[in-house]
């Protein structure tokens, strides 16, 4: 269970920190160039934009959450189980975005679900621990 | 041949990365929340050299992604992505010593399929 919670704040932390860095590199612009002046110019337009900091430090939580996640199951239990991210996605871009979820994207959604579903049912830890 | 060597170099370095992560933490040993032991747990992670390579093949496999998003289509890009799920399981059953049931490989096949169909309905 504590497994369940942990990765469910972590993909929380991961569609937040995506939000984030999409929302900075909107405000940055499209790169198309790779003239090493204009490149420069870009970086420190990157790197100094609040979002881009804070997308980066909600991606960093949610590693680290993951690797606590990982220390307590198997890779192959908590690789599908951070699917459910899917269903995130979904109601965020419906409650939120009010973008329209065409008929197929729920039922691709609803098929990841019973996925997890699945997969969640077996057990969680097949392996013991290793000597460093 | 740039979008093939780049999505192998996704894939490859994206389930190497995990697996490398995961196997850094089978010998960190199960984590406590507990905020002295986690500090610890955090100092003993930073060490070890599993986890150092797989947040450099991690990193190398974010960057092939946002390279193919530069040019390629998302709605084609990600559905091959999803063979990862496959590729994660079975570098877990061989480099970790993990048992997967057959319920396990059901499930992880499901999301699979799942996630081609979400990006197909987004064409």
């Amino acid at each position: 269970m504590k497994t369940l919670v942990v990765l469910f704040v972590a993909i929380c932390a991961q569609v937040l920190g995506d939000v984030c860095l999409t929302k900075g590199m909107k405000a940055v612009g499209e790169v198309n160039t790779l003239n090493p002046a204009a490149l420069f110019q870009i970086g420190i337009q990157v790197f100094t934009n609040p979002f881009i900091w804070l997308g980066i430090a909600t991606l960093t939580i949610f590693y680290l959450l993951y690797l606590v996640a990982l220390s307590w199951a198997d890779l192959s239990f908590v690789v599908p189980a951070t699917a459910f991210g899917y269903l995130l996605n979904a109601l965020l871009a419906k409650l939120l975005l009010h973008e329209p979820i065409s008929p197929l994207r729920w039922f691709g959604t609803a098929v990841i679900c019973a996925g997890v579903a699945i997969v969640s049912t077996t057990e969680q830890k097949t392996t013991a621990k290793e000597a460093a | 041949m740039k979008t093939a060597l780049l999505l192998v170099s996704l894939i490859a370095c994206s389930s190497l990365g995990e697996i490398l992560s995961a196997k850094g933490m089978q010998q960190v040993g199960a984590v406590s929340l507990n905020p002295r032991e986690l500090l610890r747990a955090i100092g003993r992670m930073l060490r070890n050299p599993f986890l150092f390579a797989g947040v450099i093949f991690l990193a190398v496999s974010f960057f092939s992604f946002i390279s193919l998003l530069s040019y390629a289509d998302l709605s084609l890009v990600v559905p091959l992505t999803a063979v990862s799920y496959v590729t994660n399981t079975l570098g877990a059953k061989f480099f970790l010593g993990e048992q997967i049931e057959p319920k396990r490989w059901l499930g992880t096949l499901l999301v699979m399929a799942g996630v081609i169909i979400i990006t197909l309905a987004a064409r």
